[in-house]
């Protein structure tokens, strides 16, 4: 099970980003710490944020959860830090997620995975509108399917799962977009 | 405080933060804070943030997790005022 966040940096956080008020709500004192301590607070709260963003949507596919505001019930913790590339774990409700991240001066992309090694594809665009495309032609290649025979419908709990004609499949994916960037993250699935 | 005023103190408050303006227009009950409005979701801590100074209320976490819609907000501060 996969989900993915994007976030624009050009996009400025929220004033109120520095009071307790704020952070109280979204993060827990471990995460309040690792973020206010590190060397640039503003990115890490968003690193922690997209986290929390990526694993709410995996953890929502898996279980086929009705939507909920519940940032609190995420805890996120970076496990390992190269350059610019960050794993981490988040845990939910004694589930625990992976995590890849890799920020840039423009953006910060996160997917969150249940399955430590899983085959993922995830790719980012400068566009919304043609989103949707790429992931057609994407799954177009991986399931060796055309195009046109794929299609998007939204189950009850409005998660999009993509079909196809010929296969018998349901691929879960995750899209995600922000100010100038749009992202998807899928997982290749056995039908 | 009205049902009336209390959903218009919510519109006011969401405003500065909604990037689908049309859906303003028809504001009500079902009115979805992300699916209608398109706040994004790292916003909507700043919409409970003013609905608390607006209304002096604490709105916990519980609660919190529950505000989707606007009638939701709306539910949630009637109980606080109540208590």
């Amino acid at each position: 099970m996969i989900g993915n966040d994007i976030i624009d940096l050009e996009i400025p956080i929220s004033p109120n980003w520095k009071s307790p008020r704020y952070l109280n709500k979204l993060f827990s004192s471990a995460e309040q710490t690792a973020i206010l301590d590190s060397e640039k607070p503003e990115i890490s709260l968003q690193l922690f944020w997209s986290l929390k963003e990526a694993t709410y949507k995996a953890h929502q596919r898996q279980f086929d959860l009705p939507r909920k505001y519940n940032p609190l019930s995420f805890q996120c913790e970076i496990i390992s830090e190269e350059k610019n590339k960050f794993q981490g774990i988040v845990r939910t409700n004694n589930q625990s997620y992976f995590t890849f991240s890799r920020i840039t001066r423009a953006n910060i992309h996160s997917t969150a995975t249940l399955e430590k090694n899983i085959n993922t594809s995830i790719k980012i665009f400068q566009d919304e509108d043609i989103l949707k495309d790429k992931l057609f032609t994407e799954y177009s290649l991986l399931l060796k399917e055309q195009k046109s025979n794929l299609w998007i419908q939204k189950n009850k709990q409005n998660i999009p799962q993509l079909f196809s004609r010929n296969l018998n499949t349901s691929q879960v994916f995750s899209l995600s977009h922000h100010g100038r960037f749009s992202a998807f993250a899928i997982a290749l699935m056995n039908s | 405080m009205t049902d009336k005023t209390i959903l218009e103190k919510i519109k006011a408050i969401v405003t500065p933060y909604v990037q689908r303006k049309e859906g303003l227009e028809d504001f009500s009950d079902s009115t979805d804070f992300i699916s209608d409005l398109k706040i994004n979701s790292a916003n909507l801590v700043d919409v409970i943030l003013d609905v608390e100074d607006e209304f002096n209320i604490e709105i916990d976490n519980t609660s919190m997790e529950g505000m989707l819609t606007a009638g939701d907000a709306k539910r949630i501060i009637l109980t606080k005022l109540e208590n």
